[in-house]
């Protein structure tokens, strides 16, 4: 064993004249750093098309990313025009044809990424079933009405919190955030199980006062008690008393899957708004408790002398 | 699994390389396996050869290629060549050069030895200081990398020379999954099969060749 150490070390030796850094080492037994698929998405800025200078840009941080790729699926083993490759074909998935009567059609999916001109069609998952008499086209037909049906789902736009609440003060900053969360949903379009996902991406206050805040990407965070009162990205100061009701806008992007398929981007955002909030605005008044009645009998705080407001 | 056995496979297989390839593949041997493990190595070299009962064996040409798999990381892999057309200022060239520039990045993940792709990739570059750490990391001390190699199946630029004299490639870049094996033969992990990603790559021109000069994912 020694003598094999020893030739590891003189090995690794060697292979450092010509690099910049040895390797590192790990600690006895335990694995090094996983994570080595290279992926510089996740590390370096986006990049979109702009049309018109012609060139790519870094993409708007405040736009929420939507998906780089897009998709397509063939039918199993089929090579084009009516030829279909045998062997495939012994293999194929085996799709049953549903209690409906409706026959199942076994298809691959493919994608390419979509900012590349040129990109050519590769690999993506599969075989899923569809049932369809014409499976060709059974995907545009969904895509035409996925937006709508989106829009048309029950998605929770969240739970707003203010703090503080029920009620708060004229001028102080108030505390907004929003509770969302991803949901999911089984819906049946062109009798396809079509699964839908729907992530809270944007936000949009309506403080009921006149003032807008939004779309913008920050739902706003939970404040300690003892930090009420701070400006937060979210926060609302109302100039004037009264009861105001507050509506929350969340904007969602989607994506769906046909039958277990790869889930694909749904074009367009869906807006959902949640249940108004209600908010009493009062005012604050500073009196001075320090008089003494004697001296002063209409002093603040003295008997008989009227309520606060 | 004793230094003997050891000492004689890596030797053998070194000078093989070295002496079909040139020296720097012999770097890239060492880096490769350096310390794999000789039993599995051997014993699966040897299996072709015994159980054949054809008359004239065939020996198996030492510096054949051989990608890596479950039994060692990959042999005699062939350090890519930078085609003629990579090192002219035109749009091929670009789109030649954006190619071979992950040719040398499959190449480190194959062999363990980044050295070449370190020497070409841009600074800052995150994402390529990590996947050299993870290559180097994994093709030591016994361990190797299957999979992880990357194809370009598009290279694409305008060829729009930018105010700061630099260029735009877009590149559909394919990777295969990778396979993280230990040195002991199970494999840690493998990381899922992705999408064929849109890379962008900023390019630089000067004193006859390319250099990349930013790197980026493309969105949309």
């Amino acid at each position: 064993m020694s003598l094999s150490r020893l030739l590891s070390l003189l090995l690794i030796t060697v292979m450092s004249l010509g690099v910049t850094a040895g390797p590192a080492r790990a600690e006895g037994g335990e694995d090094p750093e996983f994570g080595g698929s290279w992926s510089p998405g996740l590390t370096m800025g986006g990049h979109t098309w702009d049309a018109e200078r012609k060139e790519f840009v870094p993409a708007d941080p405040h736009v929420p990313s939507t998906d780089p790729n897009e998709y397509k699926y063939e039918l199993q083993c089929h090579l084009g025009g009516g030829d279909f490759d045998t062997p495939c074909l012994a293999r194929q998935l085996d799709c049953k044809d549903r209690e409906d009567g409706a026959k199942g059609i076994p298809v691959m999916w493919l994608s390419r990424p979509r900012g590349v001109p040129g990109a050519v069609w590769a690999h993506h998952s599969g075989p899923t079933c569809l049932y369809d008499p014409k499976p060709e086209d059974l995907l545009p037909r969904i895509a035409a009405d996925i937006q709508r049906q989106f829009q048309n789902l029950p998605v929770n736009a969240g739970r707003v919190v203010a703090q503080p609440s029920p009620n708060t003060l004229r001028g102080a900053e108030t505390n907004f955030y929003a509770e969302a969360v991803e949901q999911q949903f089984d819906i049946t379009m062109l009798g396809q199980k079509v699964h839908v996902v729907a992530t809270p991406v944007q936000y949009t206050w309506n403080y009921g006062d006149g003032t807008v805040f939004g779309p913008q990407p920050s739902m706003g965070g939970q404040l300690p008690q003892d930090r009420w009162g701070e400006k937060t990205r979210t926060s609302h100061a109302y100039a004037t008393t009264g009861d105001f009701q507050v509506i929350l806008t969340t904007s969602f992007q989607g994506t769906y899957s046909v039958n277990a398929g790869p889930p694909l981007p749904i074009p367009g955002q869906g807006q959902f708004s949640a249940p108004p909030q209600g908010i009493s605005v009062w005012r604050s008044l500073t009196r001075n408790y320090a008089d003494d009645c004697n001296t002063n009998p209409q002093g603040q705080g003295c008997p008989g002398v009227g309520a606060l407001r | 699994m004793t230094s003997q056995n050891f000492f004689s496979s890596r030797a053998a297989q070194s000078g093989a390389a070295a002496l079909a390839v040139g020296f720097s593949l012999m770097l890239a041997g060492c880096a490769g396996g350096a310390p794999a493990d000789p039993g599995k190595a051997s014993a699966t070299a040897a299996e072709p050869a015994s159980p054949s009962v054809t008359p004239t064996p065939t020996p198996t040409p030492s510096a054949v290629y051989k990608p890596a798999d479950a039994t060692g990381p990959a042999q005699n892999v062939p350090v890519p060549v930078l085609p003629e057309v990579a090192k002219t200022e035109t749009k091929e060239g670009a789109e030649a050069f954006t190619k071979h520039w992950f040719s040398i990045l499959s190449y480190a993940y194959e062999t363990g030895d980044a050295a070449l792709f370190e020497s070409i990739a841009p600074s800052p570059c995150e994402a390529c200081q990590k996947v050299s750490k993870v290559i180097r990391d994994w093709h030591s001390e016994g361990r190797w990398l299957v999979g992880g190699k990357l194809s370009t199946p598009v290279s694409n630029t305008t060829f729009n020379k930018g105010q700061d004299g630099t260029y735009q490639v877009a590149v559909q870049v394919h990777q295969e999954p990778l396979s993280y094996v230990r040195a002991d033969g199970t494999v840690a992990r493998t990381d899922p099969q992705t999408p064929d990603q849109g890379n962008l790559l900023v390019l630089k021109y000067g004193e006859g060749e390319w250099s990349v000069v930013e790197l980026g994912s493309i969105v949309g």
